[in-house]
C-alpha cells in the first residue's frame, strides 16, 4: 500500500507543474493585458509603461513565470493587479464558503439519491422504478445554472420560502446563513443525486441477483434485513467511490452556482479576475481550483486501492 | 458507416469480428423505447435548427417597441421580452447555435480523439507516454474551468465555445479509443490482417476503428448533451454566444431580470435546454442498453 501511496502522491507534483505552466500560458495568451483594462479611458502609453514595469510585466515570459512560479512555492501568490490585494489571503477566505457549499451539496445527493435508488431497484420496471428514474433522467440533463433559476422561482419568488440570492457569513446569524445555503446546495446537489439514483439502482439489481443474497433470504431473514444489510452494503461501494470523484467535478460546478446565487466564493473572485485580464488573481484562482481538484481525486483514489486490495497489487505490478 | 467496415481478403475472414452496421444499429434500437423518444427529439431538433427560417420566419433580433413584454397569444405564441422580440423566434432560432456547437464539438474531440488514441493504444512507447500525460493533464482541470479559460482566450462566440468545449473532451475519446485499441491490437483478426500485410492506416482505421464504434458512438452522444449544457452555461456566464445572435443560455440569463415582467421568455429558452438535452442524454441511455452486448438477450 505504501509505495501506491508515494507513487501517486509524487505524480501530483508533475501535475501541478504542468497546470501552472498551461494556466499561465493561457493567460498570457488572452487578448489585452491588465494594466489596460485598469487605465481604461485613462490609457497613457507612457503610465501603461510605468505601470507595466512595477508589476514586473515588461519582463521576458519566462522570468515572469520563474519568479510567479517561485513565489508561489513560499506561499506568496502575489497581488492582484487592478485592486492591490493579496491573492492568497483573499483565497484563503474564499475558499471555505466554497468547500462548504460543495459539502453540503454531497450530503444532499448522498441522502436523496440512495433511497431513491434501492426503492427503484427493490421494485424494478414497476410505476415507483419508472417515476423514480424518470426524475433522475431530467436531473442529468439540467444544467446547474438552470436548476438553480427554478429553485429561484419556486421557493424564493412564489413561495416566498427562502431567500432567492445572496450571502450572509456564518458568524453573525447561522440560521440566516444557512437559509442562504440551501438552494444553492440542492441545485449543485440535483444533478449529481440523479446521476448517483441510477448508479445505486444499477449496483443493487446486480447484487440482488448474487448467490448470497439467495441464501440469506432463504436463511429465512426479513426481506429489508437482505435488501439493506446484505445486498446495500455491498453495492453502496461502486456509487460512493464515483460519488468521490464528483467532488472534484462539483468544484466546476460549485463555480457557476456560485455566480448564480451571488455567493462570495472563489468562483466570483475567479471570474471577475478573468474578465479584469487580472493575471495573478485568475492564475491564483485556477490553481486552487484545480489543486483542490487533483488532491480530492487522489483521495477517493487511495480509499478505494484501501477497500479494494485488486487495485493495490495492480499498481505494484505496473 | 458502412464505408468503415473491414475488407479482409476471404482467407481472413474467417476471424473477423462483426463491426457495428447501420441497419444493426436501428435494429437493436427498435428494441429501446427511451432510445426512440431519445432520436425523435435529436431529429425534431435538427430539423428545427435546419429550418428554424421556414418555422419562425421573423427575424430573431427584430424589436417590437410596441409590444414589449407580452404574454403568450396569438399573435406572439410565446408572448415577447423586454426589448419586444418575440421568443418563439428567439427560441426556434437559438436551436441553431445549440446544434451547431454540439456539432463543432462533436467534430473536434472525435476528429483528434480518435486519431490520437488509435496511434497511441497501436504504437504504445514514447508517443502514448507523452500523449496520456497530456491528457492526464487536460483532465486534471475541472471541465467548466478549462472551458472558461479557452473561450477567454479565444474571445467570447459561438465558434469559440464550440471548439472550447470540442478541445475539453478530447481526452475522453481518446482514451476511450486507446484502451480499445490495447486490447483489439492482439486479437486475430488484428495479427491476420498484418500477417496479409496490410499497411498500419488500413489496419488502424478499417480493422481496429470499426471494431470499437459501439463505445464512441454511445460516448458521442452523451457528449453531446454535455455540449448543450456546456454552451448554455458559458453563454449564461456572458463567456459564450453574444448579443444579438439568440441563445438559450444567454436568452434565459438576459431574461431573468426581467422575471415578473415576462416570466415566458425565461421558461421557454429553459424548457429548450432541458428537452434538447434530455433528448441526447435518453438516445444515449437507450444506445448503451442496445449495445451493450451484456445486455443483449434480456
Amino acid at each position: 500500500m505504501g509505495p501506491y501511496i508515494v507513487k501517486r502522491v509524487l505524480l501530483l507534483f508533475p501535475t501541478v507543474f504542468g497546470v501552472s505552466v498551461v494556466i499561465f500560458v493561457m493567460m498570457r495568451l488572452v487578448p489585452g493585458d491588465p494594466i489596460t483594462t485598469m487605465l481604461g479611458l485613462e490609457y497613457r502609453p507612457e503610465l501603461a509603461t510605468q505601470l507595466k514595469r512595477e508589476v514586473g510585466l515588461d519582463q521576458p515570459l519566462i522570468v515572469q513565470y520563474g519568479k510567479w512560479a517561485a513565489r508561489l512555492l513560499t506561499g506568496d501568490w502575489g497581488k492582484s493587479v487592478a485592486s492591490g490585494i493579496q491573492v492568497r489571503q483573499e483565497i484563503l477566505r474564499k475558499l471555505p464558503v466554497t468547500l462548504e457549499l460543495i459539502a453540503f451539496a454531497m450530503t444532499f445527493a448522498i441522502t436523496i439519491s440512495v433511497p431513491a435508488g434501492i426503492i427503484s431497484a427493490v421494485w424494478p420496471n414497476s410505476m415507483k422504478d419508472y417515476g423514480l428514474m424518470s426524475v433522475a433522467m431530467l436531473g442529468i440533463s439540467m444544467p446547474e445554472f438552470l436548476s438553480g433559476v427554478v429553485l429561484m422561482l419556486v421557493f424564493a419568488l412564489q413561495l416566498g420560502w427562502l431567500p432567492a440570492a445572496g450571502y450572509s457569513p456564518p458568524s453573525e446569524n447561522l440560521l440566516a446563513h444557512l437559509k442562504f445555503m440551501v438552494l444553492p446546495a440542492v441545485a449543485l446537489g440535483f444533478p449529481r443525486a440523479a446521476i448517483l439514483a441510477r448508479l445505486v439502482r444499477a449496483s443493487m439489481l446486480e447484487v440482488i441477483g448474487e448467490d448470497y443474497v439467495k441464501t440469506a433470504r432463504a436463511k429465512g431473514l426479513s426481506e429489508w434485513v437482505v435488501i439493506l444489510r446484505h445486498a446495500f452494503s455491498n453495492a453502496i461501494i461502486p456509487p460512493l467511490s464515483w460519488m468521490g470523484l464528483q467532488i472534484g467535478y462539483l468544484v466546476g460546478g460549485a463555480v457557476v452556482v456560485e455566480i448564480v446565487f451571488l455567493i462570495p466564493g472563489i468562483a466570483t473572485f475567479g471570474m471577475d479576475g478573468i474578465f479584469a485580464r487580472d493575471y495573478p488573481r485568475v492564475q491564483g484562482f485556477v490553481m486552487v481550483i484545480t489543486i483542490v481538484f487533483v488532491a480530492l481525486n487522489l483521495l477517493v483514489d487511495v480509499l478505494y486501492a484501501l477497500l479494494d486490495p485488486r487495485i493495490r497489487f495492480g499498481a505494484q505490478k505496473a | 458507416m458502412d464505408s468503415f467496415a473491414a475488407q479482409p481478403s476471404p482467407d481472413v475472414e474467417v476471424v473477423v469480428a462483426r463491426p457495428l452496421t447501420v441497419v444493426m444499429l436501428f435494429q437493436r434500437l427498435r428494441r429501446s423505447r427511451t432510445a426512440f423518444i431519445g432520436l425523435f427529439i435529436v431529429l425534431v431538433l435538427l430539423l428545427t435548427a435546419l429550418f428554424a427560417d421556414i418555422i419562425a420566419p421573423g427575424n430573431p433580433a427584430e424589436m417590437q417597441t410596441s409590444a414589449r413584454s407580452r404574454s403568450p397569444g396569438a399573435e406572439h405564441w410565446l408572448g415577447t421580452d423586454h426589448l419586444g422580440r418575440d421568443t418563439f423566434t428567439r427560441v426556434i432560432h437559438g436551436s441553431r447555435v445549440s446544434m451547431y456547437v454540439a456539432l463543432l464539438t462533436i467534430f473536434i474531440s472525435l476528429g483528434i480523439g480518435i486519431p490520437f488514441g488509435l496511434a497511441a493504444g497501436y504504437y504504445e512507447g514514447v508517443f502514448d507516454l507523452l500523449l496520456s500525460r497530456l491528457m492526464d493533464l487536460m483532465m486534471s482541470f475541472p471541465v467548466v474551468i478549462l472551458a472558461m479559460v479557452i473561450t477567454v482566450v479565444l474571445g467570447a462566440g459561438v465558434t469559440t465555445v464550440g471548439v472550447a468545449v470540442g478541445i475539453v473532451y478530447i481526452p475522453a475519446f481518446a482514451r476511450l479509443v486507446r484502451a480499445s485499441t490495447l486490447t483489439l491490437k492482439e486479437s486475430e483478426f488484428v495479427l491476420a490482417a498484418r500477417a496479409v500485410g496490410y499497411s498500419d492506416l488500413r489496419i488502424l482505421f478499417f480493422q481496429i476503428l470499426p471494431n470499437c464504434m459501439a463505445p464512441i458512438i454511445v460516448s458521442g452522444t452523451v457528449i453531446m448533451a454535455y455540449a448543450l449544457i456546456m454552451e448554455a452555461t458559458l453563454s449564461f456566464l456572458g463567456l459564450g454566444t453574444q448579443p444579438p445572435t439568440p441563445s438559450w443560455g444567454f436568452d434565459l440569463k438576459m431574461n431573468l431580470v426581467y422575471l415578473e415582467l415576462s416570466p415566458s421568455s425565461t421558461l421557454f429558452p429553459g424548457l429548450a435546454i432541458l428537452i434538447a438535452v434530455l433528448g441526447f442524454n435518453m438516445l444515449g441511455d437507450g444506445l448503451r442498453d442496445s449495445l451493450d452486448p451484456k445486455l443483449q438477450h434480456r
